[in-house]
């Protein structure tokens, strides 16, 4: 816990440089498909606030670490005592995460309209737009892709067979995760799933982002959950 | 598109923490180690995918597996049976041709769902400059290294083999001399005859332009023959195969191999431009480097009966030594089978020998000197041998039966130079009276080396103090090495000595760590790897095993035994062994690859061009060398 709250203050001055770094120039290269993951105080996407937002890009080739972002919110409102177990955040570090008005404008600029990708996207997407929402501004009008929905359409049996959460899918795949149940750690492991989906979909003749996305939608009418 | 290095924390901390567990990164700077990740990609390679190919340039990544494995197949196989080497979590590629800046020679296979961390070239090189811990694991670590270069190695030498033997070997190359045929006319008897008499398999039937009617072959004699009881008289055109299967001579051993495969046939006619017969291939032919492994070799020894099948023997022992190098076989080990197969040669020579002179009543021991005496002759060097008999007659002078002896000698001096093992230049040989001696006359000899410690003394020592019994009676050779051991351990003047002259020659390292090159007698720029390099740990083990009484004579059981009684720590004798092995291995590198490019034999065989070698070969060698100086102050300590 005091390992991660040292994490959470660096990347508070982290951000400061990369909020210098970004002004008018968000990362641009081919295939650029951000991951994006969020912590929240609790599972209601209407009420529960925002705590932290972790994501990595991903192009063609694999996952780019160097272009990944990651930000401890300032909250007013403390998020429930079982939640700060899981994510480390407390409510110290969350007076001293970046205000939102800050926070979340850098995440704009850091997604650049890059089409984002996440696991149960529904939940992160309605909390981040809420978030911009509460602060008078819009948030990135970027398309999303579900792996919940691509996992369990390519591997229907696996999917019926008790594969339902992020973790199931890890330990399905057997990847092996890093600083896992921080928004940022999360995000990288959501990424690396994406990867192997990615061949696996490849394998069945759709690529790309549209196709995936396809893949998610089809699943969904098929009553996929 | 500039890339911007500007990782999230709890990212960089969780992968930074996946490579901390692992040798090149435990000991990098954070700074350093986070500059690492944040210039990687991390990307996943499905199991059979690719990840590096045979390429003229050099790479443009460096890998880091972070979970999973790749393995190293020789270029032209396929699946885990032509695997080479496997890497796994924690292990980066390709260290030796991102260092030897060169592209690599193997396929790098992922073997299990693998991610990698994958970094730019640039930045590969910004963090050898920057890091001097990564630096120093990638280029100094000499057991690391060694394993680095050993895949390299393996893998040069397979690509020699294949460009040397393989499948893309044109098929004149293996044709010997004009080929035999025989007129459809021809009868039976006569065809069978020539089969015989030149020991051939098959015979191509010709038309009177010399184009091929059809083929007979040694398999079919039963079945056309023999059991259909003909009359050896026929006409070998009623009984062979026809139309024959033929290619022309510029196509390559893998269109043999695969038109043998799939017509189920031994022999390949080959016809030229005007569809004349110019020669056969045969399976055997192309798969003539399988036929040579250490226990064929060795029976083969055992059955030799005349000269020529040894010097045949002996030419397939220095395949072998190519084709084990080329299998991966480290230097000691490589060096253990090369020394027994040489020893039986040595034994089978002189088994041969023995019938032809009458050498009744008289007891006597063949001795290998030098390298062959320290079973370390992976190299063809010079002969370096002596005999020690026994007078067991007073009345019988000792010349008398030292005339006896040098008729055999000399001939198995001769036999063994006809074999590759040149004559000595220097008279080091049994068929020199001065080394055809009773024990008296050794014990005599080495009392005066030991007491003396002359020069020339000095020089005797590090010839004969390692004789070794190849041939004859043990327990001359036995009573021999339990006297000398006696005499030196009670001679320190002796053994302090034998320390200055192992510390004469210190290897040329330039006060920066570089190699110094040095001109030879006939003005070749180079290093002197036996001058500078082995033979101060060849000296140093001597010592060290005179000193505590240890009678082995092999360089690495002396520096095991020896060096552990003199109290010498484990881990330097490790690093002296290993680069005494790296050393050796190089010299028998730079033989064969003289060999290989059809080089003139040089005046120093010993002598390496340092600009001829890749990087990784120059920062193993100046770590081998640094051992070498250290070894050489140690024995300043011990004999001061």
């Amino acid at each position: 816990m005091i390992a991660a709250m040292g994490a959470n203050e660096g990347a508070a001055g982290w951000l400061k440089d990369r909020l210098s770094a970004l002004v008018g120039r968000p990362p641009v290269y081919p295939g650029r498909w951000i991951v994006v993951d969020t912590e929240t105080s609790g599972l209601d996407p209407a009420r529960d606030a925002l705590l932290s937002i972790g994501a990595v890009a991903v192009d063609d080739a694999g996952i780019r670490i160097g272009d990944s972002f990651e930000v401890v919110l300032r909250n007013d409102a403390a998020g429930s005592a079982e939640n700060v177990v899981v994510h480390g955040i407390g409510h110290g570090a969350q007076s001293e995460g970046v205000p939102t008005a800050e926070a979340l404008p850098a995440f704009a600029d850091y997604v650049a309209n890059a089409p984002c990708v996440g696991f149960h996207t529904d939940f992160d997407r309605a909390v981040i737009e809420r978030a911009f929402a509460e602060v008078g501004a819009s948030a990135p009008a970027a398309p999303w892709l579900d792996l919940a929905q691509v996992a369990a359409a390519l591997l229907p049996e696996q999917h019926h067979h008790g594969g339902r959460s992020l973790d199931d899918w890890l330990t399905w795949f057997a990847i092996e995760t890093t600083s896992r149940h921080s928004a940022a750690g999360d995000a990288l492991a959501t990424a690396e799933l994406l990867l192997r989906l990615r061949v696996l979909a490849a394998a069945q003749g759709s690529r790309g982002f549209p196709a995936l996305a396809r893949l998610a939608r089809q699943n969904r009418w098929l009553g996929g959950s | 598109m500039t890339p911007t290095y500007r990782p999230a924390p709890t990212v960089l901390a969780g992968l930074t923490a996946a490579l901390r567990p692992h040798a090149p990164f435990s000991a990098m700077a954070d700074e350093d180690l986070d500059r690492l990740v944040s210039a990687s990609r991390l990307s996943y390679y499905a199991p059979g995918d690719i990840i590096l190919a045979p390429e003229t340039h050099r790479p443009e990544h460096c890998y880091v597996i972070k979970q999973g494995s790749v393995r190293g197949e020789r270029p032209g196989g396929a699946g885990p049976a032509t695997a080479l080497w496997e890497l796994s979590a924690g292990e980066m590629f390709p260290l030796g041709a991102l260092l030897g800046e060169r592209g690599v020679t193997s396929i790098y296979r992922a073997a299990q769902d693998t991610f990698c961390l994958v970094l730019p070239t640039a930045e590969f090189d910004v963090l050898i400059e920057r890091s001097p811990q990564f630096r120093d694991s990638c280029t100094r670590r000499l057991a690391y290294l060694l394993d680095v270069l050993r895949a390299n190695v393996q893998a040069e030498y397979v690509s020699g083999i294949t460009s040397r033997h393989g499948m893309a070997t044109p098929l004149h190359a293996l044709v010997r001399g004009a080929p035999v045929t025989v007129a459809p006319e021809t009868a039976l008897a006569d065809a069978l005859a020539t089969m015989e008499s030149r020991r051939i398999g098959s015979l191509p039937v010709v038309d009177p332009d010399g184009r091929p009617l059809g083929i007979f072959t040694r398999q079919d004699v039963i079945g056309r023959i023999v059991l259909p009881q003909r009359n050896l008289g026929t006409g070998i055109g009623e009984v062979m195969s026809s139309p024959v299967i033929a290619l022309a001579t510029d196509a390559t051993a893998a269109d043999a191999a695969l038109m043998m495969a799939q017509s189920g046939i031994r022999h390949v006619v080959l016809t030229d431009a005007d569809g004349r017969v110019r020669g056969v291939v045969s399976e055997r032919d192309l798969f003539q480097l399988h036929r040579l492994s250490v226990r064929e070799l060795s029976s083969a020894l055992g059955r030799a009966k005349d000269l020529p099948t040894l010097v045949q023997c002996a030419a397939d022992i220095r395949a072998l030594s190519y084709a084990l190098v080329a299998q991966g076989v480290g230097s000691r080990s490589l060096t253990r089978m090369i020394s027994s197969l040489n020893d039986r040669l040595t034994e089978r020579i002189l088994d041969l020998y023995a019938k032809d002179f009458d050498l009744s009543r008289l007891r006597l021991c063949w001795l290998g000197l030098g390298s062959e005496g320290r079973s370390e002759q992976t190299i063809a060097t010079d002969q370096d041998n002596g005999i020690i008999f026994a007078v067991d007659d007073a009345a019988t002078p000792e010349a008398a039966v030292r005339e006896r002896l040098l008729p055999f000698a000399r001939a198995v001096n001769d036999a063994l130079d006809r074999c590759g093992y040149p004559l000595c230049k220097g008279g080091v040989m049994a068929m020199n009276p001065k080394w055809c001696l009773s024990l008296p006359e050794w014990q005599a000899a080495f009392a005066r080396w030991i007491d003396r410690g002359d020069p020339e003394s000095l020089l005797a020592s590090s010839i004969f103090f390692d004789f070794r019994r190849l041939w004859g009676d043990k327990d001359l050779a036995g009573a021999l090495r339990d006297d000398i051991a006696r005499r030196a351990k009670a001679n320190p003047r002796f053994l302090k000595q034998l320390a200055e002259n192992a510390c004469r020659n210190r290897p040329p390292l330039s006060w920066r760590g570089e190699i110094v090159e040095s001109e030879d007698a006939s003005g070749a720029e180079g290093m002197d790897l036996k001058l500078y390099g082995s033979m101060p740990i060849t000296d140093g083990a001597r010592i060290f095993a005179l000193a505590t009484g240890i009678t082995a004579t092999n360089t690495q059981e002396r520096l095991r035994d020896g060096g552990t009684n003199k109290g010498v720590a484990k881990s330097d004798l490790v690093n002296w062994a290993d680069a005494f092995d790296y050393l050796q291995m190089l010299r028998l590198r730079t033989q064969h690859r003289r060999v290989a490019h059809e080089l003139p034999p040089s005046a120093n065989p010993n002598l390496v061009p340092v600009a001829s070698l890749s990087d990784l070969d120059r920062r193993v060698l100046k770590e081998a060398l640094r051992q070498v100086r250290k070894l050489q102050q140690r024995l300043q300590l011990d004999y001061p």
